[in-house]
């Protein structure tokens, strides 16, 4: 199986666009189509997860998965809370799935448990407060916070697992995308680009629209 | 004995609804705690006896986890628990001396219950008799009655030092710090979990929901017939202590 690039998709869309084999004259940059790849890569995911939810089997594909390793765990002493600092930008999902899984970097049996930002004060004081002996974490800004980590059970370093973090990913990086969502990147590649050159365009630049 | 765990449960029905993650695993679990509470009030909840000092006003603070009283007693030389009596006429407040703590109350334990219906039985020390239709349920081990509002239980007559309650308590973890579902109680508290989540969301259909609740009462009466199942030798037991010596002839 041959793997695609964010760049080859990207090319892909230029070619669509100009309508055969792209000159110097191409309004659209390459750059700017692998941003928008990386864009529409993320919606397709996001689509394809609510089809699956309305068929009553919401899923991941496992293509879309990314493990990052050695994500560091620091301490905000204002906050009295471990976190680490998310590695890339994920797809918005329905309870922050974006961030798939966090573990220990050696024991992804004991996962942590996701948990949705405001936690600690809706269940302060329950029985289910402790997790039963779990870590668990949750979204804020770009950080992921814990709960339930303290000095005895504190890890330096995680394993995180993310939902399409295409951002992270460099444009010659190889990435598994099957064809078919390969396909459905470049068609919604080109309709984003396809209406800007549909539009008249200012030639000149003397303050007259 | 052999129990699962409420994670375990949790992550078994995680799977077996065909998640992939632990992504609903907090809110799952915040029910599942709520079932198996509510189980443990009527189905599954075990008495725990525990052994508890009386204080020198003549008052048992009650424990913290407490929820309803079984019985309050004292182990007898013979090595059974001996129950104390219930006082509902046992004065509440209770007297409280000048620094405003409760004091003992020194009062009878009979005189609410059988003096005051004996008719005068008794003269100059000598027993007339006439006690016939006098009511029992007195007893030698002195009685009690339980404040809950303020969180002890008031005896009077009882010369011990300590004092046995056997009472149903709260939802405990167990020596590894976990909660633990009886067997019995496992599917039962897998379909309370799904009914409630079910429930609580407003987009899902009333019939779904109800569907899901009679799954919940199937589930929570096959329960409540193996909780409450006993031995073929229990029975005979039963039986037997009816059987009676007698001639043959």
């Amino acid at each position: 199986m041959s793997l695609t690039t964010k760049y080859k998709l990207a090319e892909q869309a230029q070619r669509i666009l100009a309508g055969g084999t792209p000159t110097d004259d191409n309004q659209i940059s390459i750059q700017e189509l692998v941003i928008g790849v990386s864009q529409a890569f993320s919606s397709v995911i996001r689509r394809s997860y609510f089809e699956g939810k309305a068929i009553g089997e919401p899923h991941i594909n496992g293509n879309f998965i990314y493990s990052f390793s050695d994500i560091t765990v620091d301490r905000d002493t204002n906050k009295s809370l471990y976190y680490s600092t998310i590695p890339a930008t994920t797809v918005t999902l329905p309870y922050d799935m974006g961030v798939y899984q966090i573990s220990r970097m050696k024991d992804q049996k004991d996962a942590f448990v996701p948990l949705q930002n405001g936690f600690s004060a809706l269940f302060e004081g329950l029985k289910s407060f402790k997790l039963e002996g779990r870590i668990g974490y949750y979204l804020e800004g770009d950080r992921i916070y814990y709960e339930n980590m303290d000095v005895k059970n504190k890890v330096s370093t995680v394993l995180m697992k993310l939902i399409a973090p295409i951002g992270s990913v460099s444009e010659e990086d190889n990435i598994n995308i099957p064809d078919d969502i390969q396909s459905e990147i470049v068609t919604m590649t080109v309709q984003l680009y396809a209406t800007e050159q549909q539009l008249p365009h200012d030639e000149q630049s003397d303050l007259v629209k | 004995m052999k129990e699962l765990t409420l994670d375990k449960l949790v992550r078994e029905l995680l799977i077996e609804s065909g998640e992939q993650s632990l992504h609903k695993y907090a809110s799952w679990l915040q029910h599942g705690l709520s079932g198996l509470r509510e189980f443990n009030l009527d189905v599954s909840g075990l008495p725990k006896i525990v052994t508890i000092t009386v204080n020198d006003n003549d008052t048992v603070d009650l424990p913290e986890d407490y929820i309803a009283h079984i019985r309050l007693a004292v182990c007898g030389n013979d090595g059974n628990l001996h129950t104390l009596g219930f006082n509902k006429n046992l004065c509440f407040p209770m007297k409280r001396n000048e620094c405003g703590n409760i004091i003992a109350n020194t009062g009878t334990p009979g005189t609410g219950i059988i003096e005051n219906i004996d008719g005068g039985n008794w003269r100059n020390g000598q027993n007339l008799g006439r006690q016939f239709g006098i009511g029992g349920g007195t007893n030698a081990n002195g009685y009690y009655r339980i404040d809950e509002r303020n969180g002890f239980i008031a005896l009077q007559g009882y010369s011990g030092g300590t004092i046995i309650l056997e009472y149903l308590a709260d939802l405990e973890r167990n020596s590894t710090g976990e909660f633990t579902v009886h067997p019995y109680l496992v599917e039962a508290i897998k379909c309370w979990i799904f009914w409630k989540t079910l429930a609580r969301n407003p987009r899902i259909p009333a019939n779904q929901t109800l569907l899901a609740k009679q799954d919940f009462r199937a589930a929570s009466n096959i329960a409540k017939r193996r909780m409450v199942s006993f031995t073929i030798e229990e029975a005979k037991q039963v039986i037997r202590k009816t059987f009676t010596m007698s001639p043959k002839i």
